[in-house]
């Protein structure tokens, strides 16, 4: 194996940390030496998912959303909008990019996407012990640390996609662009197979129940 | 059987009819509260033994506690005792009156707005006109109407008077009859269709321009006077009850004291399926709260002395408590009247203890004495264990006796007092501070201690190529 630079001897677990702080070699590295980890990558989307539930169960009252005052945590709700959305991205940036001419493997995506939340979940993490310390005036903080977080975390994305399928920067932004698109084709789809299949179970139901009844 | 379904279903009307009092929580919903004003007795002219009222249009109770009722199809003003007893009848003896729209009395005069006749009569108790207002020979009036609808006078003489087909607000009348100006006209509301379509009113011929719609500003449907001298208005359409100033509290420059800042929300919530409120009527009792009666839909809105919500009651329907034609309502003491023109009968309603303890409640609170109010609202939280205004009261009350922690809880308790949470943090984080200041001081140094020796080990290992 091809040893380069000077992290080059760390571990592939630890490896996130690097690429937080040098993407654009550390996303080379991980396409050309296959320095990616698919625990490292599970364990990232994980703590995104204790994140919210965190932040939905403890995070002080004058920075609770109205949902979490009210009701207590939903994790289906929150699942939804973690890892199924992570998901459903990877599959539709898989399914363009292979038509596209990219270069990666869902594995790849998976993990070098996983990795680009990194920021965000961190920094979102600390939303939480810091919103018992901080009072409403100080909430632009708070603010400016998600914007930071979300920022990096979209360069992350960019330079994932741009370096694993090996593209040039426009055709990068056109493929993350088609993702969009196709997340919501996706979404759309997933709701019309299961309203019409919930549509079909109710039919089976009445027949049965039909027949059970005039036997 | 069929008896049983009768009284049955008729047992259902009469519960589906009898309408809930109802606040809006710190999230802009209905929620469901303890009854601050219940219905005790309707009176009709029948019950009075004079016979029944017909078209009554307005009503007017004034300072001794005397009610008058402008008995139009009559052609009668009928006095009311406080007990709401016959006490007399006045005819007019120079004119008819039918055709007038509001009655105003004080000082033993009483004021006829007379539509039809487009004048104001100003009578004395036993009939005869003393004062006769017609349309004042003035250039300042210019070609606005002079049919007077609605009348008042406030301590120093001067008349005031709502006139349909008018928006220029309410008229001023000096007590030589002479017109002294118009005062505290509605603003018109600018919206962005509103811009576009000025703008492209500078691009149109005359002959467009005739032909669009002008903008002006909606008029006062009714308006009632304080013990202090401010005029209250009410509006009965808005096109954002949100913006507009559907309620004012004008002062006698004619300007809105209610801050245009903070967003208020005049009548129903229209997000929630209400349909929208038109008020047709405001009372304002001694001690300065407010009940706009909403004449569509019967409601009646109870604010407080800083205008802010209260509750919400009343409501449309033929049960003693909700009206099908409610035309005016008034104050007498703690009880609240509302005329009916279509069941022609007054309605009274009473305060209850919540309503009582809500009045003296918010009273205390809105002139800052939260302690004296704290054993109010601990009251009123056993009624209501969900008024987010009570225990934000309770959480102030609290704080002002040094009790930070229950403070921050009450107000956690209220769901929207967030912003007092947090003051209330702030305050126990800078008490902590000031503490442990040896803590944190060594604390922080010790972390940055480890986090240097930390880095330092890990950059080695990563050299060695360990981890």
């Amino acid at each position: 194996m091809q040893k380069t630079g000077f992290y080059a001897g760390m571990s592939k677990y630890l490896y996130p940390l690097y690429i937080l702080i040098h993407p654009v070699d550390g996303y080379r590295e991980l396409k050309n030496n296959k320095k990616y980890s698919l625990t490292a990558a599970n364990v990232i989307l994980a703590l995104w998912v204790l994140q919210r539930i965190l932040d939905w169960g403890s995070s002080d009252f004058d920075f609770k959303s109205r949902a979490a005052l009210e009701s207590p945590v939903n994790l289906p709700r929150i699942l939804l909008t973690t890892v199924v959305l992570f998901a459903i991205a990877c599959v539709s940036n898989w399914c363009f990019c292979t038509l596209m001419d990219g270069k990666g493997r869902f594995k790849e995506i998976w993990t070098a996407c996983a990795y680009a939340l990194l920021p965000y979940v961190l920094l979102a993490l600390l939303k939480v012990p810091l919103s018992h310390a901080m009072v409403l005036d100080e909430a632009v903080f708070l603010g400016y640390m998600n914007a930071i977080g979300l920022l990096w975390t979209a360069f992350l994305i960019f330079e994932a996609v741009y370096v694993v399928h090996d593209y040039t920067v426009p055709k990068a932004v056109m493929a993350l662009a088609l993702t969009a698109l196709g997340v919501l084709i996706i979404a759309f789809l997933v709701i019309l197979v299961t309203g019409l299949a919930s549509q079909i179970y109710s039919f089976f139901k009445t027949i049965y129940f039909e027949i059970k009844l005039r036997l | 059987m069929k008896k049983t379904v009768v009284i049955f279903v008729l047992l259902l009307c009469l519960t589906a009819t009898a309408s809930a009092e109802y606040r809006y929580n710190g999230f802009d919903e209905p929620v469901a509260t303890a009854d601050s004003f219940t219905p005790v007795k309707s009176v009709s002219g029948m019950i009075l033994g004079i016979g029944d009222f017909k078209d009554p249009a307005d009503l007017f109770a004034d300072e001794n506690g005397l009610v008058y009722v402008l008995d139009c199809g009559n052609d009668r003003i009928v006095v009311l005792n406080n007990d709401l007893t016959f006490n007399s009848e006045i005819v007019p003896a120079e004119f008819d009156l039918a055709g007038s729209g509001g009655i105003f009395a004080a000082d033993g005069l009483i004021y006829v707005a007379h539509t039809e006749d487009e004048k104001i009569y100003v009578i004395n108790t036993a009939g005869e006109t003393v004062r006769e207002i017609s349309r004042p020979d003035s250039a300042l009036l210019g070609n606005a109407a002079f049919t007077p609808v609605k009348v008042l006078a406030d301590g120093i003489g001067t008349v005031y008077m709502l006139s349909a087909n008018s928006t220029q607000g309410a008229y001023m009348i000096g007590g030589d009859n002479s017109f002294l100006g118009f005062f505290g006209r509605n603003d018109v509301v600018l919206n962005f269709r509103r811009i576009l379509e000025l703008a492209s009113r500078r691009f149109a011929s005359d002959e467009q321009r005739a032909k669009m719609e002008n903008f002006v500003p909606v008029e006062f449907a009714n308006f009632d006077i304080d013990s202090e001298g401010f005029i209250y208005t009410v509006t009965a359409y808005s096109e954002n009850p949100e913006q507009s100033e559907m309620i004012k509290k004008l002062n006698p420059m004619g300007g809105n004291v209610l801050s245009k800042l903070s967003s208020r929300t005049w009548g129903d919530n229209p997000v929630n399926g209400a349909y929208p409120t038109s008020y047709t009527d405001i009372a304002v009792d001694e001690r300065g709260f407010s009940y706009a009666l909403d004449g569509v839909g019967g409601k009646i809105f109870w604010y407080d002395n800083n205008l802010s919500q209260i509750s919400v009651f009343g409501g449309s329907g033929s049960v003693t408590g909700t009206f099908t034609g409610p035309a005016a309502i008034e104050t007498l003491g703690d009880r609240v009247l509302v005329l009916d023109n279509v069941k022609n009968s007054i309605t009274v309603f009473e305060k209850t203890r919540f309503g009582a303890l809500m009045t003296d409640g918010r009273e205390l609170y809105n002139s800052g004495r939260f302690k004296e109010s704290r054993d109010i609202f601990r009251e009123i939280i056993t009624m209501d264990p969900d008024c987010d205004f009570a225990w934000g009261a309770l959480g102030a009350a609290v704080y002002e006796d040094g009790d930070a922690e229950t403070a921050k809880e009450y107000f956690e308790r209220s769901m929207t007092a967030s912003e007092k949470y947090s003051e209330v943090k702030k305050e126990l984080r800078g008490r902590w501070m000031k503490s442990h200041f040896a803590l944190i001081f060594m604390g922080t140094l010790l972390l940055a201690l480890i986090v240097i020796a930390a880095s330092k080990l890990v950059t080695a290992k990563l050299k060695e190529g360990r981890i």
